[in-house]
């Protein structure tokens, strides 16, 4: 069992097209690390995605990696229909990314 | 989770799905974009190279970081060494 947080585990990814499924993130982000929960929210009325999700990792360290390698890349770590992700620290832009 | 077990069984570090490659508009003999992140140049006098591959996956090797790009394949672009996987839930 791991002690650490949620947020020290996780990453946020914008930019996300509405073609992408929770299944392409998963294979996706498993390329970094073990991938251990994704939150991939819809729209409650339209049932549609709505462009970002939180991808969680097995330790803080596979999160760290992410983000050290989302800033080599200088945010191109991947680009999804077109449209490139962008990778970030949880709650590092506005206090409310999806955090219900 | 059924529908988890099943993605851990079907995916792996190293290997992409045609559907991914096709999302992510990875043509033949193009590596992922993140594989640049894994090279960086520390300068210095002898202009020196840091490889870092995800620590989750020791060992891992990567065409065009710390493998030789002629391994690249249409699925594989990197492969795992057996027992590299799984270190983060290492309870020894």
């Amino acid at each position: 069992m791991s002690t650490s947080t949620d947020a020290e585990r996780s990453v946020y990814v914008g930019n996300v097209d509405p073609q992408v499924t929770e299944e392409l993130l998963y294979e996706l982000f498993t390329q970094l690390g073990p991938v251990t929960g994704i939150r991939y929210p819809k729209d409650r009325v339209q049932q549609t995605y709505q462009g970002f999700a939180f991808v969680e990792f097995a330790a803080p360290r596979d999160q760290e990696y992410v983000l050290q390698l989302a800033a080599r890349t200088k945010g191109k770590v991947a680009r999804l229909y077109d449209k490139w992700l962008n990778v970030r620290q949880v709650g590092e832009n506005s206090g409310n990314n999806g955090k219900a | 989770e059924a529908q988890w077990r099943s993605w851990h069984r079907k995916y792996a570090p190293g290997k992409l799905s045609s559907k991914l490659r096709e999302a992510m508009r990875l043509g033949p003999g193009q590596l992922p974009p993140w594989c640049r992140g894994m090279t960086s140049n520390k300068g210095g006098k002898n202009n020196t190279t840091v490889v870092e591959t995800p620590p989750a996956y020791s060992g891992m090797l990567v065409c065009g970081v710390n493998w030789d790009i002629s391994n690249l394949t249409d699925e594989r672009y990197a492969e795992v060494p057996a027992g590299g996987q799984g270190g983060n839930s290492k309870t020894n």
